[in-house]
């Protein structure tokens, strides 16, 4: 499959039965249904929708990463009980475990790396591991880094975006400044979840220019007066950023009046 | 357990008083004027009237508990609120329009009769459609925890209520999370100039569906900008489209509907809120084009006779093709707004009790994940377990936080 690495697991959780209370075995399905280069999507498939589960997901600079799965679950459910008594309502399994299949999409992964995602079902009460873990070990795409730049000016006419090649596609958008840091906290953040969400619900083809590209502001209705609006702008193919993103801000006084207050900058990177 | 609870709660609601026929106060929770006493009225042969308001999605209801429907649970629990026990103030105040400029608002205020009150509870209501559903024209089902103790604040959102000639901004997270926070605001300083100041500044936030994410919308508000006034002890959250791009695409992807008004509702809605600019005639077919300022915006219909008049189960049945189409970029700018209102990038402060079944077909449990997924890690409980269908739901959700408030 296109851009696609299917790797298919299944495994069969022995047990158990601990002191008092007995939890069944369980079988869970795990299976990696998309891997790109910052991001996977792991989708599981809970046999028992009653059987607590939880998973781990190493990277190979990690100490456990090549550490018996068991050592490196162990590890983690000790810390998270040692952390317990810091949560008022929740209960462990509220905190830490899942019920049920799920589709996990784990974001901000590095590309071209070594990762391991452990999923183990785990007792309610005890927290001990029942059965055996599944592993699933992958290695995330390369992203190609592009030599693309970009020209972007901000007139009473609109927005003019000039890229440095023509041949490279890049992914652009703007909000209030408010929103964004409401809701996302940086720019980088909200040009991350937006390509995301296009690109999950299958519109992120279609948001994609090549080019020049020219955006007339009048013709958006949302624009409030006296407004500050970022621009974000990054290369981006198959899903995935080429480029590290930029910002840009500008003010939008109301209908053909426009001021950037803060040129265009790589995002995260105060100056 | 569950019959034990429903027995505690009709015993509770038995010993309310005697009367279903409340008085309502109407109030300016400005100027603390009484406007006006009047009578609350039953409409005869309704599936709701002004005086119980109860959840309808047109799901059929076919979920049973113990043999009975939940609605039936719900008007029988109603029906022994004999509620002249509590005080029902209905009431105006300063709220904000959605370019965030003053604007007279409406919501009901409930309180016991007599006792102390231990907190305020912020209530955010469920998507109704007729305007005589609305907080401060009916008895909504939220308003029996105030027989415990509380003082129930419910909001009408922009509207509904004074505002009903208004579009209703549906799903729109600042204008109606604004107006909930608003009314608390409000009602705070009226409560201590009547004398019933809460014994505890905290405050807790309730809602189910709408009112569900609306509620998280609201938490993230007052911990920006008003932790301090309102302190938040808990949060109640319960069958809600927290992530409201994966729950119309979920609608989109399968064709299917399980509360068909909610599609034009939302688009609508989101296109007010957001000032999107949007042609409706891109998105909505012709009956829909033609009909929908009656059917919806004319505040006269309940969800359940706006969905028998649609006729209609599938998204493409009131979408045109064009609307549906991810290669059109109006249809990507109201993902985008989607995603915008969606209620679940925040970091929460405080509890929240999170609420959903998995056979809910309204709105899909796929919310409810999302939310755990997303808040992981967080001081949160989540009761997620097969309680039937949505309006099931609202039942067990409203019954779990009566039994833990």
């Amino acid at each position: 499959m296109k851009r696609f690495l299917s790797i298919f697991c299944l495994g069969i959780l022995l047990l158990s039965c601990s002191k008092g209370r007995s939890v069944t075995e369980s079988e869970f399905r795990v299976e990696l249904t998309y891997l790109g280069g910052s991001r996977v999507r792991i989708t599981v498939g809970a046999m028992n929708i009653k059987s607590y589960y939880s998973y781990l997901q190493l990277s190979s600079q990690e100490d456990y990463f090549s550490a018996p799965a068991e050592e490196a679950i162990a590890n983690s459910v000790r810390f998270w009980e040692e952390s317990l008594p810091y949560y008022e309502r929740g209960s462990f399994t509220d905190i830490f475990c899942y019920r049920g299949s799920r589709l996990f999409s784990i974001t901000g992964i590095r590309p071209d790396s070594d990762y391991r995602f452990i999923l183990f079902q785990i007792h309610p009460k005890t927290h001990k591991l029942i059965g055996k873990p599944i592993e699933l070990f992958y290695h995330t795409r390369p992203i190609p880094s592009r030599d693309l730049g970009f020209e972007v000016s901000i007139n009473e006419a609109g927005i003019h975006i000039t890229p440095s090649d023509n041949s490279l596609s890049y992914f652009w958008d703007y909000e209030s400044s408010d929103t964004i840091s409401d809701k996302y906290f940086f720019p980088q953040e909200y040009l991350y979840k937006l390509v995301e969400m296009y690109s999950e619900y299958g519109f992120l083809d279609g948001e994609l220019s090549k080019g020049r590209d020219f955006w007339d502001l009048d013709q958006d209705d949302k624009l409030t007066p006296e407004t500050e609006y970022t621009l974000v702008i990054a290369g981006c193919e198959d899903d995935e950023f080429t480029t590290h993103p930029m910002q840009l801000r500008f003010i939008w006084h109301g209908p053909g009046e426009v001021e950037v207050v803060e040129g265009l900058r790589p995002c995260g990177i105060n100056i | 357990m569950v019959k034990r609870l429903f027995l505690h709660i009709g015993l509770t609601a038995l010993a309310l008083g005697s009367c279903r026929h409340p008085e309502v106060e109407i109030v300016d929770f400005e100027t603390f004027h009484v406007t006006k006493v009047t009578s609350g009225e039953i409409v005869s042969g309704g599936s709701l009237n002004p005086d119980i308001r109860l959840m309808e999605t047109g799901d059929g209801e076919e979920t049973k508990l113990a043999s009975v429907a939940a609605i039936d649970i719900a008007k029988e629990l109603l029906g022994n609120l004999q509620s002249n026990r509590l005080i029902h103030i209905a009431g105006t105040y300063e709220g904000h329009d959605l370019d965030g400029s003053p604007l007279t608002l409406s919501g009901k205020l409930l309180l016991p009769a007599r006792g102390k009150i231990k907190n305020m509870i912020i209530v955010s209501h469920f998507t109704i459609g007729a305007n005589y559903e609305c907080p401060s024209e009916s008895f909504p089902l939220e308003g029996i925890l105030a027989g415990k103790g509380y003082a129930v604040v419910i909001a009408d959102y922009i509207g509904f209520g004074v505002t009903r000639d208004r579009i209703h901004p549906y799903m729109h997270v600042e204008s109606t999370a604004r107006s909930v926070v608003d009314m608390a605001l409000a009602v705070k300083p009226y409560l201590e100039h009547i004398g019933r100041k809460p014994e505890s500044e905290e405050v807790i936030l309730l809602g189910y569906s709408q009112g569900g994410s609306t509620t998280l919308g609201a938490m993230n508000m007052i911990q920006n900008e008003f932790d301090h006034v309102l302190p938040i002890k808990d949060v109640y959250a319960g069958g809600g489209p927290y992530d409201l791009a994966a729950t119309f695409d979920v609608s989109m992807l399968e064709d299917l509907t399980g509360i068909p008004c909610a599609i034009p509702m939302i688009v609508q809605g989101i296109n007010e809120g957001d000032k999107l600019g949007l042609d409706i005639s891109q998105f909505f077919k012709p009956v829909l084009l033609e009909n929908y300022e009656e059917w919806i915006n004319s505040k006269n219909y309940t969800v359940k006779q706006i969905n028998m008049m649609m006729n209609a189960r599938s998204v493409s049945d009131l979408m045109t093709d064009v609307g549906r189409d991810k290669k059109n970029p109006e249809t990507a700018r109201l993902y985008k707004a989607l995603m915008l209102n969606s209620v679940l990038h925040f970091i929460p402060r405080h509890p929240i009790h999170f609420f959903h079944s998995t056979e809910d077909t309204t709105v899909p449990f796929v919310n409810g994940q999302k939310a755990e997924e997303f808040f992981k890690g967080h001081d949160i409980s989540y009761d997620f377990g097969e309680y039937g269908k949505h309006s099931m739901g609202a039942v067990r959700f409203i019954l779990s936080a009566y039994k833990q408030l």
